[in-house]
């Protein structure tokens, strides 16, 4: 009897915070579209964190990283001015967009791409050194990872690269949980592959 | 092969929870080997996961949304500014149309006002008259206004004579004699032909009608129709002067029994020897829609009637008993 109680108990209050947070979802979001600096000041404190953690998990560049998430939130405002924001699900849709702002990104570095830096000509700033020794190890795992489709980039980011469980990551990716099954079994098993490649190159 | 995809899973989520990488494998031994780098590769792409913006980076992105939303907001409201500049050019321009239609308007109305009957800017005089009529709300105003009128209707055919022009006209006028079938009314002879329709009832002498017809060269007006005028319409203050005579304009206000008087012109043209003019008005109470016109001044010692017709003098005295005391404004005269 005790036990059912209890169970009643969370469930009332589970869905209680879930309405609470539609609630306050739907508050900010108005807030947004009235360019309101409060509201737009509280969806950035939540939410760029997890946009720069996704972006600069699939782009191995700090600066970069942070241009293309602040970018995905100036998005988001001419978004909201073309009246072609989000009304729901503004985590979904900021995702989505930095994906985009990613694969923009990529697609251009491949039309032209830069030369990398040469061994003979070493930047001696130790902030540099730091970060160079600290991806050294994650070197051959970036490498491969870069050289993925970016859908295989993008279920991985969210699934290890932000720790999204499985339904959430179906959410994002606006497919049911078998297909990200899969998704990113294969994934997986090319990130492992090209590993192997590029250890031996 | 969606079995793997499944055991993958449950893997990913064991070694989630904390469990071993061989210890999970270990739970799957015919899966084991096609697993193993399935999941040292989980391993690996999770090492990939970086650490949170540094608090510098949050602050600096914040401060540049924020300025963007400000900016925007500030744009948002910049439309406002430029449709109400909009709406100032567009009513400057519609202004400034006004103005000019107002002035080429005034420029029409201006050129009309010597138009004859047949000229083409005529329309616009009679419409301009009109206008004006109809926003003069004042009941002398409007009356002197009409009468006016009247006086330009007698002195556009005055001008159709002159020029020998053919062209439609209408006026207004008090019947001064009918002989035949050429009458005298405000002074111009109307030809009355048997195509001419005339009001229910016979119009006499002394009636005050609406001509509608044509002039002829020969300074005629043939009558296509003609209306009795109601008793408190407008009637030519005075009338047309020929230059062959001199003439002296003889207003004679006619007392009608609703109170109601109007200037009824009963011309007198006088041949003087000087050019003096001296009007003469008569007083007379008369029917509705009779005028007396008993205020001829036959006698008048400046007067010479080689213009007045003694049929002019037509008293209607079954309807008046009054009609004997006229003077004129000099007292020069009285008439029984």
């Amino acid at each position: 009897m005790y036990a059912t109680g209890t169970l009643w108990l969370s469930i009332f209050m589970r869905v209680g915070m879930i309405f609470m947070s539609l609630d306050l979802e739907s508050r900010v979001v108005t807030g947004l579209h009235n360019l309101d600096a409060q509201a737009i000041g509280a969806i950035y404190d939540r939410y760029f964190t997890e946009v720069y953690r996704y972006v600069r998990y699939r782009i191995n560049d700090d600066a970069l990283a942070e241009d293309i998430s602040s970018d995905v939130f100036m998005r988001l405002l001419e978004a909201v001015k073309k009246r072609q924001g989000p009304q729901s699900n503004l985590k979904g849709w900021l995702i989505a967009t930095a994906s985009n702002a990613v694969n923009d990104h990529l697609r251009r570095q491949y039309r032209r791409p830069t030369e990398a830096l040469s061994e003979s000509m070493p930047d001696e700033s130790p902030s540099v050194w730091a970060q160079v020794d600290l991806r050294e190890q994650n070197q051959s795992v970036q490498l491969a990872y870069a050289q993925l489709t970016p859908e295989q980039q993008h279920v991985l980011a969210l699934r290890f690269g932000m720790g999204y469980s499985l339904e959430e990551t179906a959410e994002y990716l606006k497919k049911n949980a078998n297909a990200i099954k899969a998704l990113q079994f294969r994934a997986l098993a090319a990130l492992q592959r090209l590993i192997g490649e590029v250890a031996h190159e | 092969m969606s079995n793997l995809h499944d055991i993958l899973e449950t893997c990913l989520q064991a070694m989630e929870n904390g469990a071993d990488f061989e210890t999970v494998l270990a739970r799957y031994p015919e899966q084991a080997e096609e697993l193993r780098p399935i999941l040292q590769a989980s391993i690996n792409a999770k090492k990939m996961a970086v650490p949170e913006p540094s608090a510098d980076v949050v602050r600096r992105n914040r401060a540049k949304l924020l300025q963007h939303a400000a900016q925007m907001r500030e744009d948002r409201d910049q439309p406002v500014k430029r449709n109400w500049n909009l709406f100032q050019n567009r009513l400057a321009i519609t202004f400034f149309l006004f103005i000019i239609f107002l002035y080429g308007g005034t420029g029409i109305v201006s050129a009309s006002s010597d138009a004859i009957p047949g000229d083409v800017l005529y329309p616009v005089k009679r419409g301009w008259e009109g206008v004006s009529l109809s926003f003069t709300f004042d009941v002398d105003d409007r009356d002197a206004l009409a009468s006016e009128q009247e006086n330009e209707r007698l002195r556009e055919i005055d001008e159709l004579f002159a020029l020998g022009m053919s062209a439609n006209v209408d006026f207004a006028g008090v019947v001064t004699s009918q002989r035949n079938d050429a009458w005298q009314i405000a002074q111009i002879t109307v030809v009355v032909t048997p195509q001419t329709q005339l009001p229910d009832g016979s119009v006499h002498v002394g009636l005050a009608v609406r001509v509608y017809g044509y002039t002829r060269s020969d300074g005629v007006v043939v009558a296509d129709r003609i209306e009795y005028l109601p008793v408190n319409s407008a009637l030519p203050g005075i009338v047309p002067i020929f230059e062959e005579t001199t003439a002296t304009p003889t207003l004679t206000s006619a007392r009608t029994d609703s109170g109601f008087v109007t200037e009824t012109p009963i011309p007198t043209f006088t041949l003087t020897p000087s050019s003096t003019i001296a009007p003469t008005i008569a007083t007379t109470k008369s029917n509705p829609g009779n005028v007396n016109s008993n205020s001829n001044n036959n006698d008048n010692p400046n007067t010479n009637d080689n213009d007045n017709d003694n049929d002019n003098n037509t008293n209607d005295a079954d309807d008046n008993s009054n009609n004997d005391n006229s003077n004129d404004d000099n007292g020069n005269n009285s008439n029984d």
